[in-house]
């Protein structure tokens, strides 16, 4: 019976996404909500049996080479249970604002197919069943990104297919090369130990790392995000910004904190420590390069997704800390796990602001805006809740999760004094300062500035303002409740990883966040906001541009090119032989040809070696080139 | 009794020649359903071979093991597939002969499949090029012609040099029949290396031109001027697979695991990677459709050859099951290339921007089809591609580095059709006749079934693979 449930987390979706070619056109809101809404009730029953000690579990010889193996665990079920809350919220949000768009059947079905991945992805319980559905994840996600059929929206999926494309052929390579050598993939495993690990784990593990991070947006993999997701329609931003690349994210934690951690006896955690590091800093780079590219953003979807960029290097951040200090690493791994949630509720409910305004104005440039507080109130009060929430105002949810994150970077510098960790925890609060900056900027170019046009006719509508005051909420709810947060979700959570009890105890549930020494860590950090807001607009920095060669795409560019002109110089190469010994043997031909053809009386039949085609020339020479090269050498 | 189910294609050849000619599709269909049930019927049952001795020593057998049926009932529900949507294609034009040749080709790759040694498999494969030379030359344009004569200069020197292996192999051995696991002993390359190496090398030179190893494949792409139901069944599956198993013959077969290893093959596995790899690059700069995915075809048939000589269990085990993935994913492939001719005239992939308004279906199997050949999990690409990478993580970055161009290839089709406007504006949806869009439909959705359950025939392949390996 519980199994049941555990499948129809996925199949419901599927079984939508196809419905929804069969359903009357003039309920295709209600059946997309129910669908949405049945969805996350049963992801919210199975927590609730798995709060309750059930062990629930499917393994099935369908899907996957080594079989489709699911599990319903604290953990991934807390991943799922906020997918599917969030994209019950976005689906609502939807119904309204897919008004102005064509495709809406193609559109849901892929949406739903989306869904279901994303929910695949969490209660999968061994890597290559993730793979399954993180593959669907990407693939699914195509057509919502280039839903509009722009050129720009062509462009960017084109970089995003090809992107996702090879960061799945990444995770296969990783995941092959780790089975070769480990024999497994199973979540559960035992993680290599010291001195048992072959150069094959590490490098799969690389690859791995590789291909989640693309999904991800880890630098320097990020350059599709901050293209594609402004071009889609703006639920799916919310989603592919909220939800999908946190999927990246999930599995970077299944590889490094479940899958290559050592066991709690292990002696020897050094691999694992260096892994960490890297993380760590690669987390580190991007979160400050996101917040860079964020401020210089005049398109409002397009700064959000740089936010999301640095946000996902918060989480890298806390996810390498974590692996670095191994079992002492409760606090990052809770920062980043508490991080993903805030983040997937305050960057959905600042997706559909900026879609509800998008949806009144069609307008998406920051700069053209202005004094909307006036006429779309209820959607200033959503964006205001949710800019707090990013921008780490204490009382909302980004100040909880930024704080734990700032308390375990501060544990892995001091563990072993790390210099350059120290270092990090300087650019962690220069970011902070940044992306209070950016909010600041956001809500007052938006919101409350003199208005820049009229307006006319702006109504919000219900559904719009149901699914942002949904988000808004939970956005409260984590905000004021922490210790409640950290006991009743996060900690049940931490029990898969290998982590020393007691310190979960003394350094995780124990704090206090509303001491003075954060507080004012983070008025700092807003201080640091304003002073950076003021500079900018004084001095027009917002509106300068990276020169075009710094952009990864332009490289990409002059690669292609250089591809181009290799093939067109070897291929010209071929050609010009090609043609030059057809000459050749013309003129062999027409010489020493007289005298065959005077032994071959058909003469002009295909067969007599005037005629001779010279691709068959070539073969004999390439043909004997081997025989004699394969006698010699074998 | 084996004879016979060659035959039995020449007797329904003989009903469509007798046919009106506007008829010729109709009961070539019909024969064809007939055949594939009576020979699917007989080969699910019979065990025996039979031999006819030709001189002491040299005779022509037949045999039914697991590989020649897993080929066998490989080919025949795609060949009733194909002759129906061959029907449909050739509505216009009736041609008797072509449903003829279509016909009996069968009969020919029948008897390859069972063919029980190399004198057998020779002469059907030689026979095999004469069968198929009048389809690809069916249009009787210039350009037809020119493709026919390369063909058929490939076709006879390969088949030349898998007649002289096969004289020197008999030579030393002996023998020439197919033993599961080979029946030269690793001693006899002590005593004669170079004779065995020659006779190798031969066989797989021969094998390679229809099996289109680079430099060998010349003739591939050039044929594509034939009629698309030929493209799809004769280049996607049975000519170029009659190459690839005869290569899995020869390699498994006769020289077996075990003394390809003593001999040393890192020879033709760099031959074998550079196919692939040069394939998939080739492919990347054709525009013309058909082009392209014969290009992509002799990419993917390198892909068995090569897993077979990682001569590992999972090597085989990926080799035989991209056999099957190739064979039913690049019909499809081809199938939805050719409704796009027959219905639009477009030829060219720049030409089909917005298709997908215009034929949804046959472009929803097109991207169902390409998402498996990339090997994108759920799909029988990913199933022998996990077992590739698995077999040797040395070779890994060959099917990866593959994949990716595959993906660069083929995904734009796709893009392209359903995501920008173009010629095909208003959406008009007009879908190519049920004769060629049901087997299209019908392929790609079995194949995506297939790479969901993908049990069944991963156990019958195991089975191969058990006899082979031990």
């Amino acid at each position: 019976m519980a199994t049941v449930f555990l499948l129809s987390c996925v199949l419901l979706p599927v079984a939508g996404a196809i419905g929804m070619y069969w359903v009357p056109e003039r309920i295709h809101k209600l059946y997309m909500s129910a669908v949405a809404g049945f969805t996350f009730f049963t992801t919210l029953g199975l927590y609730r049996l798995v709060e309750g000690g059930a062990e629930i579990a499917y393994r099935g010889f369908w899907g996957s080479p080594l079989g489709l193996h699911l599990e319903a665990e604290s953990f991934g079920l807390l991943f799922a249970a906020l997918s599917s809350f969030v994209w019950f919220a976005v689906t609502i949000f939807s119904t309204s604002y897919m008004d102005m768009e064509t495709g809406k059947q193609r559109f849901y079905f892929f949406f739903l197919l989306t869904l279901a991945g994303t929910l695949g992805v969490t209660l999968s319980a061994d890597l290559l069943t993730l793979l399954l559905f993180f593959e669907l994840v990407s693939l699914a996600a195509y057509p919502l990104v280039v839903h509009k059929k722009t050129g720009p929206a062509y462009e960017a999926g084109n970089l995003y297919l090809y992107m996702a494309v090879a960061g799945g052929m990444a995770l296969i390579l990783g995941m092959a090369l780790v089975y070769t050598d480990m024999g497994t993939l199973s979540l559960w495993s035992e993680g290599p130990g010291a001195g048992e690990t072959g150069f094959l784990t590490y490098l799969g593990v690389g690859f791995m790392v590789i291909g989640f991070g693309v999904k991800a947006g880890m630098v320097p993999l990020h350059i599709w995000l901050p293209k594609a997701h402004p071009v889609a329609p703006t639920p799916a931003s919310a989603l592919l910004s909220g939800i999908m690349i946190k999927t990246g994210v999930f599995g970077i934690i299944r590889v490094i904190n479940m899958v290559f951690a050592p066991d709690m006896e292990a002696l020897y955690w050094g691999e694992l420590e260096a892994v960490g590091l890297i993380i760590t800093f690669l987390g580190v780079a991007t979160m400050l390069l996101g917040v860079f590219m964020a401020l210089l953003q005049e398109n409002m979807k397009k700064m959000l997704a740089c936010h999301s960029v640095s946000q996902i290097g918060y989480i890298l951040m806390g996810i390498g800390a974590a692996a670095y200090l191994g079992p002492l690493g409760a606090v990052g791994l809770s920062g980043a796990i508490y991080h993903t949630i805030n983040h997937a509720l305050f960057k959905a409910a600042l997706f559909l602001v900026a879609g509800a305004i998008y949806f009144q104005t069609r307008e998406l440039n920051l700069y053209r805006l202005g004094g909307l507080w006036k006429v779309m109130p209820f959607t200033a009060v959503i964006g205001l809740l949710a800019s707090f929430g990013i921008a780490g105002v204490p009382l909302f949810n980004g100040y909880i999760s930024k704080t734990i994150l700032h308390h375990a970077i501060v544990e892995a510098a001091e563990y072993e004094n790390v210099r350059l960790l120290f270092t990090a925890e300087r650019i962690f609060m220069l970011t902070g300062a940044g992306t209070a900056c950016s909010f600041i900027k956001f809500y007052y170019l938006l919101f409350l500035r003199k208005p820049q046009r009229s307006y006319q006719k702006i109504r919000e509508t219900r559904p719009m303002q149901l699914g942002m005051v949904v988000l808004a909420g939970a956005i409260l709810l984590f905000g004021l409740g922490p210790n409640l947060v950290l006991e009743r979700f996060i900690e049940p959570a931490l029990d898969i990883f290998v982590l020393e009890r007691h310190h979960v105890e003394t350094h995780l549930l124990a704090l206090n966040f509303f001491n003075l020494k954060d507080l004012g860590l983070v008025s700092l950090s807003l201080a640091g906001g304003f002073i950076i807001f003021f500079l900018g607009m004084r001095t027009g920095a917002f509106h300068l541009h990276l020169p075009s060669w710094m952009g990864g795409e332009y490289i990409g560019r002059r690669f292609g090119d250089i591809y181009r002109a290799g093939w067109n110089f070897a291929s010209k190469g071929y050609y010009e032989g090609r043609e030059e010994l057809t000459e050749m043997r013309e003129r062999i031909g027409s010489r020493g040809g007289v005298v065959l053809q005077s032994l071959d009386r058909k003469g002009g039949g295909w067969a007599n070696f005037a005629n001779l085609d010279f691709d068959l020339l070539l073969l004999i020479f390439l043909l004997l080139f081997f025989l004699v090269e394969y006698l010699v050498a074998g | 009794m084996i004879l016979a189910l060659c035959f039995l294609p020449l007797l329904g050849g003989a009903a469509i020649l007798g046919a009106p000619a506007e008829r010729a599709g109709r009961v070539s269909v019909i024969a064809t359903g007939l055949l594939t049930a009576i020979i699917g019927f007989f080969l699910f049952f019979a065990r025996e071979g039979m031999e006819i001795l030709l001189w002491p020593g040299l005779e022509l057998s037949w045999q039914i093991d697991d590989l020649g049926r897993g080929f066998s009932f490989l080919v025949l529900p795609l060949w009733f597939l194909a002759t129906l949507y061959a029907r449909g294609y050739m509505e216009k034009t009736p041609d008797r002969s072509f449903f003829f040749f279509y016909l009996i080709t069968l009969g020919t790759v029948l008897g390859l499949a069972l063919a029980g040694n190399l004198l057998t498999y020779y002469l059907f494969y030689e026979l095999l090029t004469l069968t198929t030379y009048p389809l690809v030359i069916q249009t009787g344009t210039a350009e037809a012609r020119q493709a026919g004569r390369t063909y058929l200069l490939f076709s006879f020197a390969g088949a030349g040099l898998v007649l002289s292996g096969l004289f020197l192999l008999y030579g030393l051995t002996g023998s020439v029949d197919f033993v599961p696991g080979g029946f030269i002993r690793p001693h006899l390359i002590v005593e004669n290396p170079v004779g065995i190496r020659t006779a190798l090398f031969l066989l797989v030179a021969g094998f390679g031109v229809k099996g289109a190893l680079i430099p060998l494949h010349f003739w591939l792409p050039g044929a594509m001027v034939a009629p698309t139901p030929v493209s799809a069944l004769l280049h996607a599956v049975a000519v170029v697979k009659a190459g690839i198993f005869g290569l899995i013959r020869v390699s498994l077969y006769i020289f077996g695991p075990e003394t390809l290893e003593v001999m040393g093959i890192g020879g033709i596995k760099v031959w074998a990677a550079l196919t692939i790899l040069l394939g998939s690059l080739i492919a990347l700069q054709q525009d013309k459709l058909k082009k392209r995915l014969a290009y992509s075809t002799i990419g993917q048939l390198s892909y068995i050859f090569l897993g077979v000589l990682i001569l590992n269990p999972a090597g085989l085990q990926a080799g035989l099951f991209h056999f099957l993935a190739h064979a039913l994913l690049k019909i499809t492939l081809f199938f939805c290339a050719g409704i796009i001719t027959h219905e639009t005239g477009c030829t060219r992939v720049s030409e089909l921007d917005g298709i997908g308004l215009r034929l949804p279906r046959t472009m929803a199997a097109f991207a169902l089809a390409s998402i498996g050949l990339v090997g994108i999990p759920f799909t029988l690409g990913f199933i022998s591609k996990w077992y590739f990478l698995t077999a040797d993580p040395a070779l890994s970055w060959v099917f990866i580095l593959s994949a990716l161009l595959n993906a660069v290839y083929l995904f734009p089709v796709v893009t392209r059709a359903f995501f920008r406007d173009g010629n095909f504006a208003p959406p008009l949806v007009r879908e190519a006749s049920p004769f060629m869009l049901l087997p299209t439909m019908v392929l790609a959705g079995g194949a995506l079934l297939l790479g969901i359950f993908f049990r069944w025939p991963l156990e019958f392949i195991k089975a191969i693979q058990v006899t082979i390996t031990g």
